[in-house]
């Protein structure tokens, strides 16, 4: 919206708007590193520090919709003006629970915080590095209005679903070799579950980024092999028979 | 429709405005002069039966030139000049020979500023259908002023003060009695020039009310510089800047997704 409006009030309300998306999204990312860092570290009082933030992303969501309630009613937004406002709502609504799921991956590190260091965890790290990186990238597009990053993180979103996928058949793996990683194990799925949805959040971003700023669903604008190639990209391909082979094996030994 | 296949609701919708729009009026290469300035260049448009068309733009686009060809208003203005042609059920209005007293009552207006006539308002209404002959009798005359002023939403209001004089009306009523005055002598259309902008938003309501009511039976096209009322009655929507129509499209389309940059710039209001 490089244009400005006739009605200086209309322009600063918009960028109101704006601030109060990258204020969330700032403490969104840093609830993310944080969450990482606390797992990684088993760091209690870090995870603890998570759940306990999760509060103001909650208040500055409601600014926003009051923000946004008062904006329609004194401006009475049209076009891509209009645009802008919903897509700031949902891409809030995604950020606040992108929160809520860092806030769980919070309490998940809390508990394996608390077993013996000297226990082995497995490793979110591959899955957690994607979905940081996509989602500091669609803060951007969102910043830039730039369709076209927003596009190719979209995509990006087959990548979090192979990531998941692959720490998925490696957890349960761990388990069936050692019942005793069941109680780690079982964490570490939960994690991945609500990293897994923070990709899908993050996907619902890009898609409003792209409307905004093209006035099209992302969906319907997507080639016959974009879709093909999306569509396969994004199937599970974990097996589950071999799992229970695998099982049967082991339960044998 | 006919084999009874079964349609999904959009395509249902389409398919039944596909068949039931029909082109009242045809405007070709219309072009009008004031003196040596060139008020409206070259616009050419469909507008449909039956539907409400909003004319939109900033002061001084050319709307209400426009418009005003539409019923040859601008015959009375002194060194105004048309040039192109617009048919109304194929007849070609501008033609010399078309008797224009008889095209107003085909093409009725209502104006920005409510002009009631300095009379009662029976006579308001009756006044110009006993000038063409429309009533013949007193019964007949008291059914065309009840017809009329039900069809404006003001029966109810007026019934016992028939007598009254019309410039003692509110200044909604007296809007609603000049509409009621318009379509007593049974126009297939009625021009609109921003009939709501002298009216507060209770009596502006009651007139869009009217509008989507008087849309049944005519067609109407409005100016107007209100985009929230051009949103909320028209089907379509034309936006007019410098004598020239820079976008004519379904209203949904002009203020969702306008498809030329000045069009998003006006109704955005980062250009006037």
């Amino acid at each position: 919206m490089v244009e400005k409006h006739i009605v200086k009030g209309f322009d600063s309300d918009l960028d109101s708007i704006k601030e109060k998306i990258n204020n969330i999204s700032g403490i969104v990312e840093s609830q993310l590193s944080y969450c990482y860092e606390a797992l990684n570290k088993r760091d209690v009082v870090l995870a603890e520090k998570v759940i306990e933030r999760d509060k103001q992303i909650d208040k500055h969501y409601q600014e926003l919709l009051d923000l946004s309630v008062r904006l329609f009613a004194l401006r009475q937004p049209f076009a891509n003006d209009l645009r802008y406002v919903i897509s700031s709502l949902k891409i809030a609504s995604d950020l606040e629970r992108i929160g809520d799921q860092a806030k769980n991956i919070a309490k998940a590190a809390r508990w394996l915080s608390k077993l013996p260091q000297n226990q082995t965890v497995l490793s979110s790290d591959s899955l957690f590095n994607i979905i940081n990186t996509n989602f500091r990238k669609v803060g951007n597009a969102y910043n830039e209005e730039d369709s076209v990053k927003a596009k190719k993180i979209w995509f990006k979103d087959a990548e979090v679903n192979k990531a998941y996928d692959i720490l998925f058949r490696e957890t349960l793996t761990y388990m069936l070799e050692d019942p005793r990683n069941i109680a780690s194990c079982s964490q570490i799925l939960a994690i991945a579950k609500n990293l897994e949805r923070i990709g899908d959040h993050t996907q619902n971003i890009a898609e409003m980024v792209f409307y905004y700023v093209t006035g099209s669903h992302i969906e319907n604008k997507l080639s016959s092999t974009e879709l093909k190639e999306y569509s396969s990209q994004k199937k599970y391909k974990t097996n589950i028979s071999n799992i229970f082979k695998k099982a049967k094996l082991i339960a044998k030994k | 429709m006919t084999d009874n296949k079964i349609v999904s609701i959009s395509k249902f919708n389409k398919l039944k405005k596909s068949t039931s729009t029909k082109v009242k009026i045809v405007v070709q290469n219309i072009s009008v002069f004031y003196g040596e300035k060139k008020a409206v260049d070259n616009i050419s448009m469909n507008i449909n039966q039956n539907e409400v068309t909003s004319l939109i733009g900033p002061s001084g686009c050319g709307k209400s030139t426009f418009i005003r060809c539409i019923n040859r208003m601008n015959d009375v203005i002194e060194n105004c000049k048309v040039e192109g042609n617009i048919f109304f059920d194929k007849t070609n209005i501008n033609n010399p020979s078309v008797d224009i007293v008889k095209l107003r009552t085909s093409i009725g207006m209502v104006f920005q500023k409510p002009n009631p006539f300095p009379k009662s308002i029976y006579d308001n209404i009756v006044y110009a259908p006993r000038l063409h002959g429309l009533v013949s009798s007193k019964d007949e005359e008291k059914e065309l002023v009840e017809k009329s002023l039900i069809e404006a939403g003001l029966f109810n209001e007026v019934k016992d003060r028939l007598d009254d004089s019309g410039t003692s009306l509110s200044g909604g009523q007296q809007q609603r009695l000049c509409i009621a005055r318009a379509v007593a002598v049974n126009p297939s259309v009625i021009l609109m020039d921003e009939p709501c902008s002298s009216l507060d938003p209770v009596a502006t309501a009651v007139i869009e009310e009217l509008i989507d009511e008087l849309k049944k039976k005519r067609t109407i096209i409005i100016v107007t510089h209100n985009m929230q009322q051009a949103a909320r009655v028209s089907e379509k929507t034309a936006f007019f800047h410098l004598g020239k129509l820079i976008e004519f499209s379904d209203t949904e389309v002009i203020f969702t997704k306008p498809k030329e940059k000045q069009t998003l710039g006006y109704i955005t209001g980062r250009y006037g």
